[in-house]
């Protein structure tokens, strides 16, 4: 399998067919690091189209030395906090909605899922996101440290933090 | 809800909420090119970050001394988790770990990867004279790829779920009780042709001289002089981070290649300094230092600990390893031919970390092999032993 860094070049070489291998093979990683910021599944699916939009318009300034993965993380960060920006209305009304929505209420498998919303309240947005990107089983800690561009040990501090914040609200 | 559980509930939320396609990408694409932009850093908002931050930390100073000096917390609070371990005190840790062996010997090469990921809790009921462990293993995941010159590949994959085991002293005897499917870790990780692991054996260490081994002979008299003697060691690594938060400090600290020798050498002098030493003993002390760094590299060390002030006991321990070992053992082989060098080349690089919400540290030096019920042996892990794998 290309790596991340790999594709990115070749879409700079105008290969259009690695963008679709860059989503396949980004997408969960991606969607789990805008989650902490986003509260609607409509609003994250926006998300993840315009990260990808932006991955194509801003291709030039990839260079091979960058890590591929933490360039990509970033544009997504960045393209959450911009829709957030432009649709705080809706997202203040998100937020208000989040108070209200019992866990029962929802359906257990998209934003609104109980073990989501738990997150969302009890862990701050780095503790979440160390969290969503491990849970995906693909990444170690070192490498999510890579990701984001944070010491391994900050890593394994939060991700500690998180988990035991995780088993004691789950518990009570 | 356990900590798999939970991954398992996100990883299912996330992959299913994930959109599988996007529609753009689902046609033809115009790739736009633009110029560079470069961003303009705004300093001025930097300046002011600087600032708030540089007044936050002189303000949590001030409010919380016990920041001041935060190696002294941390001896204080490890002094007290191990003089004071309590009537039951329960040691919850994981581990995502690699470990890379290669060993080489003249026309032979082969090379193993280890993964292991395991989870589990030890539990320590201790009185004075009796002591129990129970040992539960949660998840023990092993997978193993190794390949030799020839392209062989070989895959093995482990997984224990749900065992406990047991270890119990009875006078001065220590017994340790397994569960039988859990004597296949051993086995994995400390394989030879002539050693099997029953389920109960009987260890030769008395209860005493296994407490002694595993933690000082620390006492409320003692603890201050423990602490003097071992700050020089603390103090001499590199604090990367302290912050306070409710009653718990947290530090962080990282071990470099040339902290080994300190560590070592107040490892083996214990409360003695060298210059209690005379010139014999100290000449003694380096080669032993020598001797036992010898072909380890340190590539990364960092030990983040979480304390309570208020009971002054260690809460939780980050460990994050990365070290490669490396050692030629050159041996005459019996009846052979002398212009055949023999020689084994043993490359090790561990690439471990482990948490624990509170762990008594030991000197795993010694591991006791049970050969069958009634017999044992003891492996060192020494540079002379490379028979281990």
């Amino acid at each position: 399998m290309k790596s991340i860094n790999t594709l990115l070049l070749e879409i700079q070489q105008g290969n259009q067919a690695s963008l679709k291998h860059l989503y396949d093979s980004t997408r969960f990683a991606v969607f789990a690091s805008i989650i902490p910021y986003l509260y609607d599944q409509q609003l994250a699916e926006d998300v993840m189209q315009d990260t990808y939009l932006k991955v194509l318009d801003r291709i030039d300034s990839y260079r091979s030395n960058e890590n591929g993965m933490n360039w990509l993380l970033t544009i997504a960060k960045h393209t959450a906090f911009d829709l957030i920006k432009h649709r705080k209305h809706e997202s203040q009304v998100d937020r208000e909605v989040l108070e209200d929505i019992t866990p029962s209420d929802k359906d257990a498998y998209d934003l609104a899922s109980p073990i989501i919303l738990q997150a969302k309240k009890v862990l701050d947005k780095d503790e979440q996101t160390i969290l969503f990107l491990y849970a995906l089983g693909e990444y170690k800690h070192r490498e999510i440290a890579v990701m984001l561009n944070i010491p391994i040990g900050t890593v394994l501090w939060k991700y500690q933090a998180a988990i035991k914040k995780m088993k004691e609200v789950l518990t009570t | 809800m356990k900590e798999k559980d939970i991954l398992k509930s996100i990883k299912k939320v996330v992959q299913h909420s994930t959109p599988k396609h996007i529609p753009f990408l689902e046609k033809e694409i115009v790739t736009k090119r633009k110029g560079k932009v470069w961003l303009v850093l705004p300093f001025a908002t930097l300046t002011a970050t600087a600032i708030v931050v540089a007044l936050t930390t002189n303000s949590m100073d001030a409010l919380n001394p016990t920041l001041l000096n935060p190696n002294r917390n941390f001896l204080q609070a490890f002094a007290n988790t191990m003089v004071n371990p309590g009537a039951a005190t329960i040691i919850t840790g994981s581990t995502d770990s690699e470990i890379f062996s290669r060993i080489t010997i003249p026309n032979y090469e082969t090379e193993n990867t280890f993964k292991v990921n395991a989870d589990g809790t030890l539990s320590l009921n201790n009185n004075d004279s009796t002591a129990q462990l129970l040992l539960t293993i949660n998840q023990f995941e092993l997978t193993s790829l190794s390949q030799n010159q020839d392209g062989i590949i070989s895959d093995t994959s482990l997984t224990v779920e749900n065992q406990s085991g047991e270890i119990y002293f009875d006078g001065e005897s220590a017994f340790v009780d397994l569960p039988e499917e859990a004597t296949i870790i051993p086995q994995l990780l400390f394989p030879s042709a002539n050693r099997s692991f029953p389920t109960q054996f009987k260890t030769p260490f008395a209860y005493s001289s296994l407490s002694s081994l595993i933690m000082p002979n620390l006492n409320e008299v003692n603890i201050n002089a423990f602490i003097d003697n071992f700050l020089p060691m603390v103090e001499g690594l590199d604090l990367l981070e302290s912050s306070f938060s409710g009653s718990t400090l947290s530090i962080r600290y990282e071990i470099t290649q040339s902290d080994l020798s300190t560590i070592y050498e107040t490892m083996i002098l214990g409360t003695r300094t060298r210059d209690e030493l005379n010139e014999e003993e100290i000449n003694q002390l380096d080669q032993e230092i020598e001797r036992n760094l010898e072909g380890i590299t340190l590539n990364q060390f960092e030990l983040a600990i979480s304390l309570n002030l208020l009971t002054n006991q260690i809460e939780s321990i980050l460990v994050d390893v990365d070290v490669e070992n490396f050692y030629r053992y050159d041996q005459d082989i019996p009846n052979g031919d002398d212009d055949v060098p023999y020689f084994v080349e043993w490359t090790y690089n561990y690439d471990l970390f482990f948490t624990a919400q509170i762990e008594t540290k030991d000197s795993p030096i010694m591991l006791i092999g049970p050969v069958n019920k009634e017999e044992y042996e003891l492996i060192e892990l020494t540079f002379e032993n490379p028979h281990l794998f």
